[in-house]
């Protein structure tokens, strides 16, 4: 047991399959307090935090020499670090812009601003790829694109090419929101129907109308800001 | 312990020492990132990935292992971030050499046989990644291309593509990236100047929506259209 936690000079078979399992555990301990931004915010920083995080705890398997202890220490270490970045650079943006940097105006009234792409070392052939991932293949459209600190290129069209919306041909629409979950797999969820100041009778009525006749039967139900309902069986 | 045992390694380290070195790897890895500029993060989360982990990760070993010297990891993120650069500037410099460019898959709606085997992509991995761009029949692409980074992109057909206000007959209407004019309770006088007004106008603003002091305002932005939105 010693041998396993702390560092030795040989280490059995076992003894690494035991390291495994410890290490195994740290990860996922790891992942539980990962910070929970969506994918496509996180900057440099949030990279090298996730590089360094996986081959950190992982170590105690590279050499038998390297101990729990030891990793551990770091492991939590880059953590506070880590939150301690993200705190300050909300709190203040000069902090922000250094760790996270600047976003860069690459194209802007239609002209690819050659100055800012070589300071990016963003080539030509790079930013057609970057505008054909979003859906804008034809660079004759843009308005203005934006590397982010994220490392992708956000796009304005020009009005020509932009889609035309309800707005524009004067259709009156209404706005759906997010749907409210009122029956989740054959439970009627109570707090979001009062919360829409609707009781089960209603639920069960409106239900009827669409072909449900028991509540037993729905495997989910929901209601848009419309009033629109929606619902889905359970075979 | 002394400074050499911390910086080349030795038999044992206190554990605090394993705390400090975190800190400056971590500290020199944030800097190389920022030295890669943004580039290199929307690249290395693709194809170059796993070099860019597996790199980091060796150097994250080497600093809890007290006989490795953490100078060598910090050397070897260096080193990696400049071979990096070296290689983005070669690639602005002459595209063609460095970079892989981009295969067409699919042509006028054709699926392209010889290079679809060369990208080593299958017909079921080409209409999978279709279907995530949201094109679920062959016959509304133009164009399909796998890029260098490994990402299949689509072109659909113009006669597929919603409306545009060009082809509605609408009039020009004015689009621009939205300028912050108040921060967190700051106003943003370079911004200010930039679009030709002074804090009067903004002041006169923000009293028109009904708000009293700029340090009361959490965001306001000048949009496209010439309206100030504000938020609280």
């Amino acid at each position: 047991m010693e041998s396993i936690w702390n560092s030795v000079e040989h280490l059995s078979a076992s003894g690494f399959a035991a390291r495994t399992l410890i290490v195994g555990l740290m990860l996922y301990l790891a992942s539980r307090f990962l910070p929970n931004r969506s994918g496509g915010q996180y900057a440099g920083f949030d990279f090298t935090f996730f590089w360094m995080m996986g081959g950190l705890i992982a170590s105690p398997l590279f050499d038998s020499k390297i101990n729990f202890p030891n990793t551990i220490t770091a492991a939590v270490t880059i953590y506070l670090m880590y939150y301690l970045i993200s705190f300050i650079a909300v709190k203040s943006r000069t902090f922000a812009r250094v760790v996270y940097g600047k976003a860069e105006v690459l194209v802007s009234g239609g002209q690819i601003k050659k100055k800012s792409m070589l300071k990016s070392l963003f080539p030509i052939e790079l930013l057609l790829s970057q505008l054909r991932e979003v859906d804008v293949p034809n660079i004759a459209e843009i308005d203005t694109a934006i590397l982010e600190t994220s490392g992708r290129v956000s796009v304005l069209k020009k009005s020509d090419h932009i889609p035309a919306t309800p707005d524009d041909l004067n259709i009156p629409v209404v706005e759906g929101g997010l749907p409210v979950i009122l029956v989740n797999d054959r439970k009627v969820v109570e707090k979001n129907l009062e919360a829409i100041g609707y009781d089960r009778k209603w639920l069960i009525g409106e239900l009827n109308k669409l072909g449900a006749m028991d509540i037993k039967n729905v495997y989910l139900a929901t209601i848009d800001g419309a009033g629109k309902i929606y619902c889905s069986l359970s075979k | 312990m002394n400074w050499s045992d911390f910086w080349f390694g030795a038999k044992e380290l206190p554990f605090w020492a394993f705390a400090i070195r975190a800190v400056i790897l971590y500290a020199f890895l944030i800097f190389a990132t920022r030295l890669m500029r943004q580039r290199q993060i929307a690249i290395l989360a693709g194809h170059n990935y796993l070099v860019a982990a597996g790199i980091v990760s060796l150097a994250a070993v080497r600093m809890v292992n007290p006989e490795a010297s953490l100078l060598s990891g910090i050397v070897i993120v260096l080193v990696y971030a400049a071979v990096n650069i070296f290689m983005s500037f070669l690639d602005v410099k002459f595209p063609r050499q460095v970079d892989r460019h981009s295969t067409v898959l699919i042509q006028n709606g054709k699926l392209i046989k010889k290079n679809l085997l060369d990208a080593r992509i299958t017909i079921d991995n080409l209409m999978g990644q279709l279907r995530i761009k949201n094109v679920f029949s062959l016959s509304e692409v133009e164009l399909a291309l796998v890029e260098p980074t490994g990402k299949i992109n689509v072109v659909k057909k113009a006669k597929g593509l919603p409306l545009t206000r060009k082809q509605m007959n609408l009039p020009l209407k004015n689009l621009s990236v939205p300028i912050i004019l108040i921060y967190d309770g700051k106003v943003q006088n370079e911004n200010l100047n930039m679009i030709g007004y002074d804090p009067k106008w903004l002041d006169g603003k923000i009293k028109e929506k009904g708000f009293m002091q700029v340090k009361d305002v959490f965001l306001a932005v000048l949009e496209g259209d010439g309206t100030v939105h504000i938020s609280i």
